[in-house]
C-alpha cells in the first residue's frame, strides 16, 4: 500500500462512515468519482468494520491466559479414569488427547486417548470415536498399536493402547 | 513470582529500548506470571460464575508489572510505548511457542489417527495479528502503534491518546480503520489456506 492512496482511502473512509447509511451510496459515488479500486478498498473496509466490531476487544494478556486456563481445565494430568492413573499429555488433535497413563490393575504403562471435553456430547463424535477403536481392534499388525480398552467412566469416553516410546525418536514428552 | 523491583524493570525496559535483546528473557517470567495468575483467576471466576471485568484484571496486571510513577521515565508516554512493545514481543513469542508445542505433540498421533485436525486457535491468531501490524506499520505507523498499546498493552482510548499525543476523537477513528484493515487481512489470509 502506498502511504498517498491510503490516506485517500482513509479520509473517504473516515467520511462515509459519518454518513447517514442513505446518503452512504452517494456520497461514495462522488467521492470515489469512478475510482473503481478506491470504491472497492472503501466499501470492504467499510464492510469489515461492521463485522469486526468485537475484534481485538479483549486485550492480549487476557487472550493469553484464557488460552492457559482453558488448557489447564481441561486437561486430566493428574486424575484417575477407572483403573487408569493419567499422566503427561503427549498428543492433542481435533478429535483426541493422548495422554500416558498407568493401569493400576495390570501395572503397566499404557497411552490413553479421550474425546475432548466439548465433543463428549456430541452423537456423532462420539460414535467415530468408537468406529475407529473397533476398526483399529480389529487390525493386528506390527506397526498398528494394539488397542486394550475402550469404555466410559465419568463421562470421558477413551480408547486405550499399548504405549509408543516415542521419546527415542526425538520428541518432547 | 521473581522478586524484581521497580527500579530492575525500568532498567530492564531501557536497556532493552537501547537493543539489549537479553534484557527481555528478564523480563519475560514476570508476564508469565501475571499470565498464569490471571488465568486462575479466569479458572476461578468460571466455578463462581463471576464475570470478570477484562480492564480492571489488566490495569492490576499493568500495576504489579510496572511502576509507570517511576521518575527515571521522562514522561509516562514513552515508559507505556516500550512497555507495550515489550509486551507484544513477549504475547508472541509466548503464543509461538505454544504453537510449536502442539504441532509437536500433533505429528506424534499419526499413528492412532487418520487425520489431525488442528483447529485455528487464539495462539495462531496472536501470531498472524503481529504479522499484519508489521505490515500495516509499513505505510502507517501510528495506526500500527494505536493497536499495539490498545491490544497488546490493554490500554483504552483515553490513555492511547494520551501516550500519542493526540486527541481521543482520533484515536477512535483510527482505531476503528486499523481494526477494519486488519480483520479483513486476518480473514483474507484464513480464507487463503482452505
Amino acid at each position: 500500500m502506498k502511504p498517498d492512496r491510503w490516506k485517500q482511502i482513509e479520509g473517504i473512509y473516515q467520511n462515509a462512515q459519518l454518513c447517514a447509511s442513505n446518503k452512504r451510496e452517494s456520497f461514495l459515488d462522488q467521492a470515489c468519482a469512478g475510482d473503481e479500486d478506491l470504491r472497492r478498498e472503501v466499501e470492504s473496509l467499510l464492510a469489515a468494520d461492521a463485522q469486526a466490531q468485537s475484534f481485538l476487544g479483549t486485550p492480549a494478556l487476557n487472550l493469553a491466559a484464557k488460552m492457559i486456563a482453558v488448557e489447564e481445565s481441561s486437561s486430566l494430568e493428574g486424575k484417575s479414569i477407572g483403573r487408569y492413573q493419567i499422566g503427561a499429555c503427549i498428543g492433542a488433535g481435533g478429535m483426541g488427547e493422548v495422554y500416558r497413563a498407568r493401569d493400576i490393575r495390570l501395572n503397566r504403562n499404557v497411552a490413553i486417548k479421550v474425546l475432548p471435553a466439548n465433543l463428549s456430547q456430541n452423537a456423532d463424535a462420539l460414535a467415530r470415536f468408537e468406529r475407529e477403536a473397533m476398526a483399529v481392534a480389529a487390525l493386528s499388525h506390527p506397526n498398528i498399536l494394539a488397542i486394550h480398552d475402550f469404555g466410559t467412566e465419568q463421562e470421558v469416553t477413551f480408547t486405550v493402547t499399548e504405549l509408543l516410546e516415542v521419546e527415542r525418536c526425538g520428541w518432547p514428552h | 513470582m521473581p522478586e524484581l523491583t521497580a527500579g530492575e524493570i525500568t532498567r530492564l525496559l531501557r536497556a532493552w529500548r537501547d537493543g539489549d535483546a537479553a534484557a527481555l528473557d528478564a523480563l519475560a517470567p514476570l508476564v508469565y506470571a501475571e499470565l498464569h495468575r490471571l488465568a486462575r483467576a479466569y479458572m476461578h471466576g468460571e466455578r463462581a460464575d463471576h464475570v470478570l471485568h477484562s480492564s480492571d484484571l489488566i490495569n492490576e496486571a499493568w500495576l504489579r508489572l510496572i511502576d509507570w510513577r517511576d521518575a527515571h521515565w521522562q514522561n509516562r508516554a514513552h515508559f507505556f510505548g516500550v512497555a507495550a512493545q515489550m509486551m507484544r514481543r513477549i504475547l508472541v513469542d509466548f503464543a509461538r511457542e505454544r504453537e510449536t508445542a502442539k504441532r509437536g505433540r500433533s505429528a506424534q498421533l499419526v499413528a492412532l489417527e487418520e487425520a489431525v485436525l488442528i483447529s485455528a486457535s487464539r495462539g495462531s491468531e496472536i501470531i498472524a495479528l503481529d504479522d499484519a501490524l508489521n505490515t500495516l506499520a509499513e505505510f502507517d505507523a501510528r495506526k500500527s502503534r494505536i493497536v499495539e498499546l490498545r491490544f497488546f498493552a490493554g490500554l483504552d482510548v483515553e490513555e492511547t491518546a494520551a501516550v500519542l499525543n493526540v486527541s481521543p476523537r482520533t484515536v477512535k477513528r483510527e482505531w476503528s480503520l486499523a481494526r477494519a484493515w486488519l480483520f479483513r487481512e486476518l480473514r483474507d489470509e484464513r480464507t487463503d489456506e482452505t
